[in-house]
């Protein structure tokens, strides 16, 4: 991996369009009091959002910073000291409003006494599900978190995991517009936060508005659109990741392992307009998520058995919408992001269990982000086996500029 | 042979039983899906905690093993005082406790474990929720009183059978029967002492006025009522029972004449003579009986069937064949019991009584852990349970219209200057208590006595509506307006 400091930064998409909003907040402020109405914390200090529809929206900040005080005003169990907050053009304590929301709490709020299945079955009846239908969201969704093994085990049973798990299932019982995540992979392990993450992905492809509030930065700048972070009560920053993460004057570039001599041509290029304590040379290392799910996943191919939660198996078809959409949408990910990061002429090496994070950051660097953001909400491809399908002229107009560009770097002209 | 195929209402009604159970299936029907929903919740959390097989245990053995651990004389009165009077009191108490701790439980435990916050979410009303814990919890009670009460039926039948032919023939004409009361009528003396009243002070203000008014009022009151309600000795009373309305009812029926009355001179045995005549005067129906019978005691006596006149009274005469004067208390001093209706129907509209006190306990249980932590509530739900057990003490105050004590020698009453407030709160009190303490289904199947429909819609009316009515409101309100996530530690 070559870092090196790019000159002229890139100019940041900000096209203003109108947004439908799913949540509208105003001045929003919640002040606890004590018994006697002393000011005892104020938790959430005049703030001010609004969430878009079909966006994943993350609420980051630390520990008691307001983050789930607001989702709980969002949910109408706690009402505003001041200011107003609208879900769906609604007051939070819109009853029919509910029908269209789905929430996992920060903790297992469930009841410890009924099964797996009693409790998907159970908040399926307050959505006024007919038995059948509600039977076969309860299969698929204990199908998807993985919980197939334990559906007759009580909940109080239950590993945090697999509380978090049958949490989630809970939430996603009425196939929700809007499904707000409160510390999601809170106990889970890797595989699970990883599932939960493409869930999430999965969920914003439909068109759903997803709200995550975590603490754990790597959450959400792997599946938010845009950011709200909170600092004691207040907003400090929000807007979309890449117009918060972006650092305009370093580039990253990943190669295969070059030849000794080409490399050291590359750097003499570089050299030639970068002062040589500004260019960085390493081998890309692998994150400790992507390690540990190639492992995981060599093991189940080996048929290892467990008896807690199994690894998840594909988004619950009725949260896929469509028939035609049965494929499961991290695997889509991974592809347009491989696809973009190998170029459109692509050799049809098998792709490895998943690209590592590092390659997907040069990736990013070295790709129109808008036309990833464009690809990677693209319908999904008809069956996970096969091959993607050719790139169209856009889309190669726009790998053919990164080829270039990423040529020019090695001087060597593109194939 | 062709055969009819089922229409497709009933393959659906089939698959549907076959599904949910004919309960879960009615109460879909009844309640619709959210609410029958909440109410299974509630019910189960009953049966996997264990307390539903707790308390049936507890039933059990309260039906069984007490009559079996309690020794019983062999009389149908004393069987009747073990299986009802103190069979069914435990059975209410132990009932009366869980509803309790259920409904405390149910709802505050739920808002304290932040289980509500799943629940409030969902769309369903807040009330929803409330009613749907209240419907669980009832067709938990229902459940357990109809078990006990059938446990209960059939012990009676079983020990029913080792009494001797004539205690058998007392139960079955004495307890397991309801029969109607016809009483004294009741006067109304206030127009005469207040009468008599002024005529003393017209007479000699002064020394009218040495005494406390409501001292003056309280002695006139008794004496007028004396003069009604005592027997001089050797003298004659005549006292005539309106069964007017029941009179076709009765024909060829036994009576039964509950009689209490006091003596003024005590007897060493404390048994006292009378002479009584029942029947139209000179009518050949008409009986005469001598008889001893102890004082300050209720004393029932069967008299023979059709002794009413053509207008359906029924006529009684009382000779005092003492030296002593006797007195027969207006209220509650003679009572005449006739057969009205089966044991089956009045065990049952007992129950629906009992069931409607353990229905009220529920709702102020739910209305008070909607508002408080669950042991807050169960502490409250305690207190507002002894304060209804305590009606006799809230009368003496209101009665006195003072809280402190009487001067012995004056019979003057002390007040406080707290009092007006306290008294008046208490009346209030009291009134309410009296709306839910005014039925006493045990005491009349104990006594055989009826419970008419009319008294069971009464109940409805006063425990059910009003008062139900009145702590399923706060209850509702309160869960309403209530925020649900203060007690969270996360922000």
């Amino acid at each position: 991996m070559i870092s090196v400091e790019e000159p002229k930064p890139e100019p940041i998409d900000a096209a203003a369009e109108p947004h439908e909003h799913v949540v509208v907040a105003r001045g929003l402020t919640k002040v606890f009091k004590d018994f006697w109405g002393r000011h005892k914390a104020r938790a959430v200090n005049d703030v001010d959002f609004e969430v878009r529809k079909g966006e994943v929206l993350g609420l980051l900040g630390p520990n008691g910073s307001g983050k789930t005080t607001t989702v709980k005003m969002m949910l109408g169990l706690l009402y505003p000291t001041k200011g107003h907050i609208e879900v769906f053009g609604q007051s939070p304590r819109h009853v029919g409003t509910k029908a269209r929301i789905g929430y996992l709490p920060e903790e297992s709020y469930l009841y410890r006494y009924l099964d797996s299945d009693e409790t998907l079955n159970f908040f399926g009846s307050l959505f006024k599900l007919e038995s059948k239908e509600r039977q076969e969201r309860a299969d698929q969704l204990i199908e998807m978190v993985g919980l197939k093994n334990a559906r007759n085990r009580l909940v109080g049973e239950f590993s945090k995991g697999m509380q978090r798990r049958i949490g989630l299932a809970q939430a996603l019982i009425n196939d929700p517009d809007l499904v707000i995540l409160d510390e999601p992979t809170s106990g889970l392990d890797p595989i699970g936060c990883r599932e939960i993450k493409d869930l999430i992905l999965a969920l914003s492809e439909r068109g759903k508005t997803v709200i995550l509030s975590s603490h754990l930065l790597s959450d959400v700048e792997d599946v938010c659109d845009r950011v709200v972070i909170y600092y004691g009560g207040r907003v400090q920053a929000m807007g979309t990741l890449k117009e918060l993460l972006k650092e305009p004057d370093t580039i990253q570039i990943s190669t295969p392992v070059l030849p000794k001599e080409t490399l050291q041509r590359v750097l003499a290029t570089i050299r030639a307009d970068v002062d040589e304590g500004a260019v960085r040379v390493d081998n890309p290392t692998q994150n400790l998520e992507s390690y540990f799910l190639g492992v995981v996943k060599r093991a189940k191919e080996a048929e290892a058995e467990t008896s807690g939660a199994t690894s998840g198996s594909a988004v619950a078809p009725y949260l896929r919408g469509g028939e035609a959409e049965k494929i499961t949408v991290a695997p889509q990910t991974d592809k347009v992001l491989e696809r973009l990061t190998r170029g459109a002429a692509a050799e049809e090496e098998p792709a490895k269990a998943a690209a590592t994070s590092a390659a997907k950051q040069a990736a990013d660097e070295s790709v129109d982000h808008d036309r990833l953001t464009q690809l990677a909400s693209a319908k999904p491809e008809p069956a996970a086996e096969k091959a993607p399908p050719p790139p169209t002229e856009e889309a190669q107009a726009k790998l053919d500029e990164a080829n270039d560009k990423l040529s020019s770097f090695l001087n060597k002209p593109k194939d | 042979m062709d055969s009819e195929s089922p229409s497709p209402l009933r393959n659906l009604l089939s698959k549907a039983t076959a599904k949910l159970g004919v309960f879960g299936l009615l109460a879909r029907i009844v309640l619709g899906h959210q609410l029958a929903a909440i109410a299974w919740l509630t019910m189960k959390s009953a049966f996997r905690y264990k307390l539903f097989i707790a308390i049936i245990v507890a039933l059990a053995l309260i039906v069984i093993g007490l009559p079996m651990g309690l020794k019983s004389d062999g009389t149908a009165q004393g069987l009747t005082r073990i299986l009802l009077t103190y069979t069914l009191g435990s059975i209410t108490v132990l009932m009366a406790v869980f509803t309790m701790w259920l409904s405390c439980g149910a709802l505050a435990r739920d808002i304290d474990e932040c289980q509500i916050q799943t629940l409030a979410v969902k769309p369903v009303a807040r009330w929803q929720i409330w009613l749907g814990k209240l419907i669980g919890i009832l067709t938990l009670n229902a459940m357990l009183l109809g078990f006990a009460g059938c446990v209960l039926v059939g012990m009676i039948e079983h020990r029913a059978s080792q009494l001797t032919v004539l205690e058998r023939q007392v139960l079955e004409n004495e307890v397991l029967v309801g029969r109607g009361v016809v009483r004294m009528p009741k006067i109304d003396y206030a127009p005469d002492v207040e009468k008599t009243y002024q005529a003393m002070l017209l007479e000699n203000e002064a020394a009218t006025k040495e005494v406390p008014e409501q001292v003056a009022k309280g002695s006139i009151l008794a004496a007028l009522q004396a003069q009604d309600e005592v027997l001089p000795s050797g003298h004659t009373r005549v006292l005539n029972l309106r069964l007017t309305d029941v009179k076709d009812n009765l024909k060829d029926l036994p009576l039964f004449m509950k009689l209490k009355f006091f003596a003024t001179k005590k007897d060493k045995n404390n048994v006292y003579y009378l002479d009584i005549v029942v029947g139209p005067p000179g009518a050949t129906e008409s009986r005469s009986r001598s008889v001893e019978l102890p004082a300050n005691t209720v004393n029932t006596i069967t008299l023979p069937p059709n002794l009413l006149d053509d207008e359906g009274n029924l006529r009684i005469e009382f000779s005092n064949l003492n030296e002593s004067d006797l007195l027969i208390p207006i209220d509650g001093g003679l009572e005449v019991l006739f057969r009205e209706h089966g044991f089956a129907g009045n065990f049952f509209r007992g129950m629906a009584i009992i069931f409607l006190w353990l229905a009220l306990l529920a709702t102020i249980g739910l209305a008070a852990s909607s508002l408080l932590s669950f042991p807050v509530a169960a502490f409250f739900s305690m207190g507002v349970l002894i304060v209804g057990l305590s009606g006799g003490t809230l009368s003496s105050v209101v009665e006195k219209g003072a809280t402190g004590a009487s001067n012995h020698e004056t019979g003057a009453v002390e007040r406080g200057l707290l009092d007006p407030f306290v008294v008046t709160f208490f009346a209030v009190t009291l009134k309410i208590v009296n709306l839910v303490e005014s039925f006493s289904p045990i005491e009349s199947l104990s006594e055989g006595r009826s419970i008419t429909w009319g008294e069971l819609g009464k109940a409805v009316f006063q425990i059910g509506i009003i008062m139900g009515g009145f702590f399923s409101g706060v209850g509702m309100v309160a869960l309403t307006r209530r925020e649900l996530a203060t007690g969270q530690s996360h922000m």
